[in-house]
C-alpha cells in the first residue's frame, strides 16, 4: 500500500477519527522501514511513481505484539469506565 | 503555493542526506499530485500536507541522536584507555577506586565528583556502588558496561 492510499484507509476505517495531517503519514512510515518493521519499493500505477510499503516478518510480529497489548488496555480501561 | 514551489521549499528545509532527499521528494510530490487530483485544487492538496518546514522537521533525523551515536563510542575507547594506562601506571588493580575514576569522569564531559567505571565480561574490572546508571554500549564493544555513578568518589 502507498502512502496516499493508507491515510484515506485510516480516514474511512476509523469513521473520520484519524484524519491525520497528511504530512505526519510518510517520516512515520520512514521510522517504521528503518526500524526493520516495514519495506518499500517504488511501483508505477497509471503512470506515476509511488513508494509502496509492506508489513516484514518482524513488523507483524509487533504487529500482533502491539494488537494484544491494546486489548488489554482497552479492555482495562472498559472495565474501568463502564458505568453500573 | 503551487506543487512545485512546496516541494522546493521542503527541499530547503530538509536536513537528510542526498539519496534521503531524493526519495522523500519523490513520495511527497507523487503524494500531491494524487490529492490534487483527488480533490480538484492544487492548493487544498498542499495545505493539507502541512507547513513544509514542520513536515521537514520530521523527516530530519535528530542531530544530537548523531552526536550521541559517536560520542559514546569515542568515550568509551577514550575511558578504555586511560583506564589501561592508569592501572598499568600503579601496576595492579587497586581493590577500591581510586583517583582514576573522577580523572574519567571528567574525561568524560561529568562533573568532577562524578566516577565512571567499567565492568567487562571477562571479569570484574572495578567495583562501583550500587544504584548507578548504566548505559549499554552494545554497538561499541559488546563486552562492556560503562556505568555512570554520579557519586562514586574513591576517598
Amino acid at each position: 500500500v502507498h502512502g496516499y492510499a493508507l491515510i484515506e484507509a485510516l480516514k474511512q476505517s476509523s469513521g473520520g477519527t484519524f484524519a491525520l495531517p497528511e504530512g505526519t503519514i510518510y517520516p512515520a512510515l520512514h521510522r517504521l522501514e528503518r526500524a526493520g518493521l516495514l519495506s518499500s519499493r517504488w511501483s508505477s500505477e497509471s503512470g506515476r511513481r509511488r513508494r509502496v510499503y509492506k508489513l516484514t516478518r518482524k513488523g507483524a510480529t509487533a504487529l500482533d505484539e502491539r494488537r494484544q497489548a491494546w486489548k488489554q488496555f482497552a479492555q482495562g480501561v472498559d472495565l474501568v469506565v463502564q458505568e453500573g | 503555493m503551487t506543487i512545485e514551489e512546496y516541494l522546493a521549499e521542503l527541499r530547503r528545509h530538509l536536513r537528510v542526506g542526498p539519496l534521503a532527499r531524493r526519495r522523500i521528494l519523490q513520495e511527497v510530490e507523487s503524494h500531491l499530485f494524487d490529492a490534487a487530483a483527488r480533490e480538484g485544487d492544487e492548493q487544498m492538496a498542499v495545505s493539507s500536507f502541512g507547513p513544509p518546514d514542520q513536515v521537514a522537521a520530521r523527516f530530519s533525523h535528530p542531530r544530537r541522536f548523531v552526536h550521541l551515536r559517536w560520542f559514546l563510542p569515542a568515550t568509551g575507547i577514550a575511558a578504555a584507555v586511560v583506564i589501561g594506562l592508569v592501572l598499568g601506571w600503579q601496576g595492579a588493580a587497586p581493590s577500591r577506586p581510586s583517583d582514576a575514576i573522577p580523572a574519567l569522569a571528567m574525561l568524560t564531559g561529568e562533573e568532577s565528583e562524578s566516577g565512571l567505571s567499567i565492568i567487562s565480561d571477562l571479569g570484574y574490572m572495578r567495583t562501583a556502588r550500587a544504584g548507578c546508571t548504566t548505559i549499554n554500549n552494545a554497538s561499541l564493544v559488546r563486552s562492556l558496561t560503562f556505568k555512570l555513578c554520579p557519586t562514586l568518589i574513591a576517598k
